[in-house]
Parts: C-alpha cells; sequence; structure tokens
C-alpha cells in the first residue's frame, strides 16, 4: 500500500472540532410506526482514532446507528453530534456527508456503468472542481488500496474483494475523519476478509481515520481495540481492548 | 470523468429505451420542421405573387373566402387608377386549372397594354398582341413541364393555346404558370367583364401603405394586401396553416413530453438504489436534479439534430412530386430550426421535471433499502 501522493481537494477543510468524534445521547429510532423499536436510548462516546466495532444478532439495532451517525436517518429522539456537527440541526447533511464521513456498505454498492475510478471520482464532485485532480486523487486512492492496475474494469468485471477495496476508495476520496462501515466483509471468503480488514486497520492506525465497523465477524471484532456488543437496541456490553 | 460525461453514460446504460425515446422525439420534431418548411414556403411564395411585375399591392374582393374566389367589376381597374399616387393598375383574372403534370396551373388573364408595364422576363417569343387569338405567354417551369415551344400548342384546361412566348420568373406560381389576354380567359373561364384581383404599383415617393389605406376608403367592398400576412383579409388558408403549426408544435410537446417522463421515470424508478448511494456520498438533491434534466435534454437536442435533419430530408422528397413542384416551394430559415430546438428543449424539460422532482425527494436511507 502506497502513501497517496496527491492531496484531498482544496474545498475540503481540516477538522476543526474538539472532543469526541461520535456522541450518542439517548439516541432512539422506531420503525413501523412506533411499533418496533431498533435504538432505544443509545448513548455512546467515540473518540478520534479509535477502531470500534459493533456486534450483536440481527436486528438489534446495529445498523440503524451506523446510519444515524452517517446521517442517512434522523433519531426520532436524542441527538447525534458527529466530527463537531449536531446531525439534528444540519447546516448542510449533504457536505456533511461528502466530506466528514466515508461509508462502506456490505454491498459495495458501486454504480455500474461507471469504471473503477469513475466511481472513487463521484464523491469528488462536490468538492473538486477540476476533471483532471479528480481523476488523478481518485488513481492514486485506488494505488492507495492496491488496485490500480483495475482502475478501468467495471464493477461486474471486479472481485468482491476488489469491489470492497474500490468501495473503500471512494469513501476515502474526500479524507474524511471518521470511516463507517457497514459488514465491510459480510460477503468475501476469509482470505479477502483478511486483506479488506489489513486495509480498514492500517488505515486507521497510519492515517488517524475514526473506524466504526458494524459486524457479525469475530476476526472483525477480534481486530477492533473496542467492542460494542448490542441486543434489543441498546448497547450492553462496552468493552475495551478485548 | 465529466458530469456530462456521467450523464451520457446513463443515457447509454439502456440504449434501446433511449434510441425508442429519440426516434418518438425525433417524429414531432420532423413534422415541426416539415410544417414550418411548407408554410414559410407558401408565404415566401405568396410574398412573390402579391408584389409580381414590380406591384406594390394587390386588391381582391372583400369577404372573399378565397383569394381565388375574390370577384370584382372589370371597370374598377379604372377607378383604383384615378386616384393619387397610383403610377399603374394591372387588373387580373386568375383561372387555376390542370396542365401536363401540374394540377394547379396558374393561369392570369391581362390586358396586352398592362403586360408591357409588367417588365417581363421574356426568354423566348414576344408579347401577347391585340390579334393573337387564345395565344398565351408560359413561365419556364411550365413550359419545360408541357414541352412547349413558341409557336406549339398547349392543353391548358379544357381550352388549346397558341404557346407565343416564355418568359422567366423567380415566382414559382408565375414560373409554373401562364399569361393570357385579358378577354380570351374572360371567354374560357365564364366570366365576362370581371377580374380577380388588381396590382398596384405606386408612383415613386408615395407611400404604398397609404395608398392601400386610401383605396380601401374610397372603393368600396375592396381590400389591399401588401404581404402573405395579409392574405388573411381573404383567405383564410394561411391562418388555418399557421393555427395548424402552432396545434403541432403544442401536440409534439405533449406527445414528446409524455414519451420523456416515461423514460425518466422507469431510469429513476430503476437507479433508485444508485440514486441513493450518490446521496450517501454527498451529492445534494439539486446536483441529483441536474443530472435527470441534463439526461433528457441531451436526450431531446439529439433527437431535435436528427429531426431537422429528417425534415429537411422528407420536404425534399415531398418536392419530387410532380403535383407539388409547381405549386410549393420550400424555404428553410432558421427560425424554423431554432422553432425545433425550443420545442425539444420544452419536452426536455416537461418530460424529466417529475422524475428529476421524484429523485430529489429520495431519501439516502429510503433509497439505500431499495431492492
Amino acid at each position: 500500500m502506497s502513501e497517496l501522493a496527491i492531496a484531498p481537494p482544496r474545498s475540503v477543510r481540516a477538522p476543526d472540532f474538539e472532543g469526541p468524534m461520535i456522541r450518542c445521547d439517548g439516541v432512539t429510532k422506531t420503525f413501523e410506526e412506533g411499533r418496533l423499536r431498533a435504538l432505544d436510548g443509545v448513548d455512546l462516546i467515540v473518540e478520534p482514532g479509535e477502531f470500534v466495532a459493533v456486534v450483536g444478532p440481527s436486528g438489534c439495532g446495529k445498523s440503524t446507528l451506523l446510519n444515524l451517525m452517517a446521517a442517512l436517518d434522523q433519531p426520532d429522539d436524542g441527538t447525534i453530534r458527529v466530527a463537531g456537527h449536531d446531525l439534528g440541526h444540519p447546516p448542510d447533511l449533504d457536505h456533511f456527508r461528502a466530506v466528514d464521513v466515508g461509508l462502506v456498505f456490505q454491498l459495495d454498492n458501486l454504480l455500474p456503468s461507471l469504471t473503477a475510478v469513475e466511481n472513487v471520482e463521484v464523491p469528488l464532485f462536490t468538492t473538486e472542481r477540476s476533471r483532471r485532480r479528480r481523476r488523478r486523487r481518485a488513481l492514486d486512492l485506488l494505488d492507495f488500496v492496491g488496485i490500480a492496475d483495475r482502475a478501468d474494469a467495471r464493477p461486474p468485471q471486479l472481485s468482491g474483494g476488489e469491489r470492497q477495496r474500490v468501495a473503500i476508495a471512494r469513501a476515502l476520496a474526500n479524507e474524511p475523519p471518521l470511516l463507517l462501515a457497514d459488514e465491510p466483509t459480510g460477503r468475501l471468503d476469509s482470505a479477502t476478509s483478511a486483506r479488506v480488514l489489513d486495509l480498514l486497520e492500517s488505515l486507521q492506525r497510519e492515517r488517524d481515520v475514526t473506524l466504526v465497523v458494524v459486524t457479525h465477524d469475530p476476526d472483525v471484532a477480534e481486530r477492533a481495540r473496542r467492542v460494542l456488543h448490542m441486543l434489543d437496541g441498546r448497547i450492553e456490553r462496552d468493552v475495551r481492548d478485548p | 470523468m465529466t458530469f456530462i460525461g456521467l450523464v451520457g453514460k446513463n443515457l447509454l446504460r439502456q440504449r434501446v429505451r433511449s434510441v425508442l425515446t429519440l426516434v418518438g422525439i425525433a417524429i414531432a420534431i420532423t413534422t415541426v420542421v416539415a410544417l414550418g418548411v411548407v408554410t414559410t414556403g407558401m408565404k415566401s411564395t405568396a410574398d412573390d405573387f402579391v408584389t409580381s411585375g414590380g406591384a406594390d399591392f394587390l386588391v381582391a374582393q372583400e369577404g372573399a373566402a378565397d383569394l381565388s374566389f375574390s370577384t370584382l367589376p372589370e371597370d374598377i381597374v379604372t377607378e383604383i387608377a384615378a386616384q393619387p399616387d397610383v403610377a399603374s393598375v394591372r387588373g387580373a383574372l386568375l383561372h387555376v386549372t390542370t396542365a401536363g403534370s401540374n394540377p394547379f396551373f396558374f393561369l392570369s388573364g391581362v390586358e396586352h397594354e398592362a403586360l408591357a408595364s409588367q417588365e417581363l422576363d421574356l426568354v423566348a417569343g414576344r408579347l401577347l398582341e391585340d390579334d393573337d387569338e387564345r395565344g398565351v405567354l408560359l413561365g419556364e417551369k411550365a413550359a419545360d413541364d408541357l414541352s412547349a415551344t413558341v409557336g406549339s400548342t398547349v392543353e391548358i384546361g379544357d381550352a388549346s393555346w397558341i404557346v407565343i412566348g416564355v418568359y422567366r420568373s423567380e415566382g414559382l406560381w408565375e414560373a409554373s404558370g401562364g399569361i393570357a389576354g385579358l378577354a380570351d380567359l374572360q371567354e374560357v373561364a365564364q366570366k365576362p367583364d370581371t377580374v380577380t384581383i388588381a396590382f398596384v404599383t405606386v408612383t415613386p415617393g408615395a407611400s404604398p401603405t397609404v395608398v392601400a389605406d386610401r383605396i380601401e376608403q374610397a372603393v368600396p367592398a375592396v381590400v389591399t394586401i401588401a404581404d402573405a400576412d395579409e392574405y388573411s383579409k381573404v383567405d383564410q388558408g394561411f391562418v388555418l396553416v399557421d393555427a395548424a403549426n402552432v396545434a403541432i408544435s403544442l401536440l409534439a410537446v405533449v406527445i414528446g413530453g409524455i414519451g420523456v417522463m416515461n423514460t425518466m421515470i422507469m431510469s429513476v424508478f430503476e437507479r433508485t438504489r444508485e440514486i441513493g448511494i450518490l446521496r450517501a456520498v454527498g451529492w445534494t438533491g439539486r446536483r441529483v436534479m441536474r443530472m435527470v434534466l441534463l439526461e433528457s435534454l441531451l436526450l431531446c437536442i439529439a433527437a431535435a439534430v436528427v429531426g431537422a435533419l429528417v425534415g429537411v430530408a422528407v420536404t425534399r422528397l415531398v418536392l419530387l412530386a410532380p403535383a407539388v413542384q409547381g405549386f410549393l416551394d420550400l424555404a428553410y430559415t432558421p427560425d424554423i430550426f431554432v422553432r425545433a430546438v425550443v420545442v425539444a428543449l420544452i419536452v426536455g424539460l416537461v418530460g424529466a421535471s417529475y422524475p428529476a422532482w421524484r429523485a430529489t425527494r429520495l431519501s439516502p436511507m429510503e433509497a439505500l433499502r431499495y431492492e
């Protein structure tokens, strides 16, 4: 894995907040008109640079918590602050999603008609006007995640591990301080999973990115410095240095 | 990758659907262009007719349903000539009949003396004289069509005429028609002592508009026509064609708009999850809307280009029909193509407005959950 040769877009500001990267206070989220309580008064603080795994049985609220942190959804009650932003009173949620948080999904969620490098360019449309600089940074990011030679391949032509690496490169495009990953190894074989985890871990360690990973995979939980065990919409146990 | 490149890739993903939509809009644009070319050509031909022989305007019967139905007493020519600032008046009896392959052969009957002031560009033979019986002058195009030369006999309508001369004219109706003596044509058309219209030339320095107004006031039951736009005074044909043109343009917008809307709704619906991804990586609703609108506009502009080219080709093909050649001239003016592009842009905007709005209303979470 090489270092990024090109700086992030100039419009991306450096984190200028103090305090925790994530702070949840009494976060509640229900679905089906209140009949299904996905999160039930979650309190949580994640400091900058932490590697946190969120584990628990299906339906315990892990992904819902992650989606709220990414400002993809809004809580019914409680407050969430991420990278200094109160997500309940957003000045600009689109900008927040573009530069403050990077998302990696279980399904890689790449745009199938675009090549790998074009997929990585997509978030840069919001921050970098120069087409050449967008392309240059996207290529560097692909090099960074180790698949520069697959830049012109479309998602159907890539293996599962390669697609997930493209997704990670895309999540890093605007150099966000927080990376949120929802089952990033969920559909990968063990060897590929290990390589993707190596990449995420090195990102957290070397680039001081805060990493929150929702997972069923015990290997992921083993590597994390902190593991949150969730059950029925609550954090049942918060284990540091497991 | 540029934004427009991304838009293009989106269109190319569903090639068949994009092409079918393009064809649908292109047909509508072809209709708009073809009608525009024909209408403008007709007006141009009518303008040439009004000012033929150096006339400033023509006089016709007020309230006539059609110019060819106008009937004026022959002595009205003298009455008009007596008006101030009138240099010359040429009464003409118009008789539309068949000749050769031309089903709209314009034969006009004028006094022999008036022909001299008409400054005809004779290419063969001579002008008509009083002792010519059933003599006719043919336009060059008509002479070609009838394979006629000076001295030959031609059948025009039910009557035989002797060709006295052949003239050249820029006006299509004149070039593909003929000129006969007024008395001869009155006899053939069975319209004694009448003319259809009178061509008026004003004295140098006088205003044709002022003279025309004065004639309308001084001479009862007549109207003056200075250009094609004033034809509606005696002929609703142009008004109808203009109205049909506008109606078809509107219809093109509605039908094309529905087609584009169908395509764009399908496209946005199919890409719901992808739109969720775009929103999740920070694209604003406005940027997504711009993408959808641009896809639609790109499709419609391509359709406008194809439609305009086909429109030009179709109108040229129509001109190959002998029945049309002597009657219709085509005019490819820039405003026709501007209108085609405007119609295409309106179709694109109208068709994409709802899908684009829907795309912006999708919450990232809902869109990502979409299967």
